[in-house]
């Protein structure tokens, strides 16, 4: 059970933002969970070499980051039953990431309670390294 | 440009079993501490009778298979100049430690824009008791065209 009820959610509401500084520790963590070493990610000389003037996260990291700014809003992630983004620019260690959600509509569907976001993440800079995003909830 | 008759394309699947670490350690890289994933009690009360992956973990079991597209030897795809472009999942049930994951991969769209070349790869995971868990669809773009 999500700790969000239907009837208290309104098209327009903006869910808590999270605001991560990322480091190249957490890359490496990241590495080890998903098993992607890609050297863009784990080896700043190769990531230099290759022109991105050092290493960058891995999108699905953001991603899940931007996962959390929903699973904690939510409390119950098994609400979450459709989740899509675009990887638009890459976020680098030294960034602070704001991960947001807003709710774009809300309907009741063949019994179910249905909850529409706009999602998306950006930089310090205000730079979208997640754009076109979008989850449907279930409550 | 990917020639369009490789729309369709299955790829063998793939199996991964849940494990109960490595998913607290997936959720521990992306600070998602929710204790629904970790903590047995909350788990054992909650409607699932047990502790849950988090949702994107899905990044790992539903994209095992993508490797395969990669080095497709009759694809060629120029894996220097490939970038994950999009990503979309399809969260029908969730998984739980323990669970044995297939995954099985094909290639559902094929298309170029502007410069460069798309192909999608879709993914649809079951569990050991043959209920579709996961639907992924991962877009890679191949800059400057295949």
């Amino acid at each position: 059970m999500a700790d969000v009820s239907y009837d208290d959610v309104n098209v327009g509401d903006e869910i808590p933002s999270i605001d991560v500084e990322l480091n190249q520790m957490m890359l490496w963590m990241y590495a080890g969970a998903s098993g992607d070493f890609n050297p863009i990610h784990v080896d700043k000389e190769f990531a230099e070499k290759v022109g991105l003037g050092g290493t960058i996260a891995h999108g699905l990291s953001s991603m899940g980051r931007l996962g959390c700014c929903l699973n904690d809003w939510l409390g119950d992630p098994g609400a979450l039953k459709r989740f899509r983004v675009r990887f638009s620019a890459p976020a680098k260690p030294g960034d602070t990431i704001t991960s947001w959600a807003r709710v774009t509509d809300k309907k009741e569907e063949d019994g179910k309670k249905l909850v529409f976001l706009e999602v998306g993440a950006r930089n310090q800079d205000g730079v979208e390294i997640l754009t076109r995003g979008e989850a449907l909830v279930e409550l | 440009m990917i020639d369009e008759k490789f729309i369709g394309r299955e790829y063998p699947a793939t199996e991964y079993e849940i494990g109960r670490e490595k998913m607290k350690e997936y959720a521990a890289a992306v600070g998602d501490m929710n204790p629904l994933y970790h903590d047995r009690e909350v788990g054992g009360k909650s409607e699932y009778g047990g502790n849950i992956a988090p949702p994107n973990f899905a990044a790992v079991y539903n994209l095992m298979g993508c490797a395969q597209m990669f080095f497709d030897p009759d694809l060629g795809l120029n894996m220097a100049m490939l970038v994950h472009g999009e990503q979309e999942f399809e969260f029908v049930k969730p998984v739980k430690p323990g669970d044995v994951i297939k995954t099985s991969g094909k290639i559902a769209e094929v298309k170029s824009k502007g410069n460069n070349d798309i192909i999608v790869f879709e993914g649809r995971s079951v569990n050991q008791d043959g209920e579709l868990v996961t639907v992924g669809r991962a877009t890679f773009v191949i800059r400057g065209g295949n």
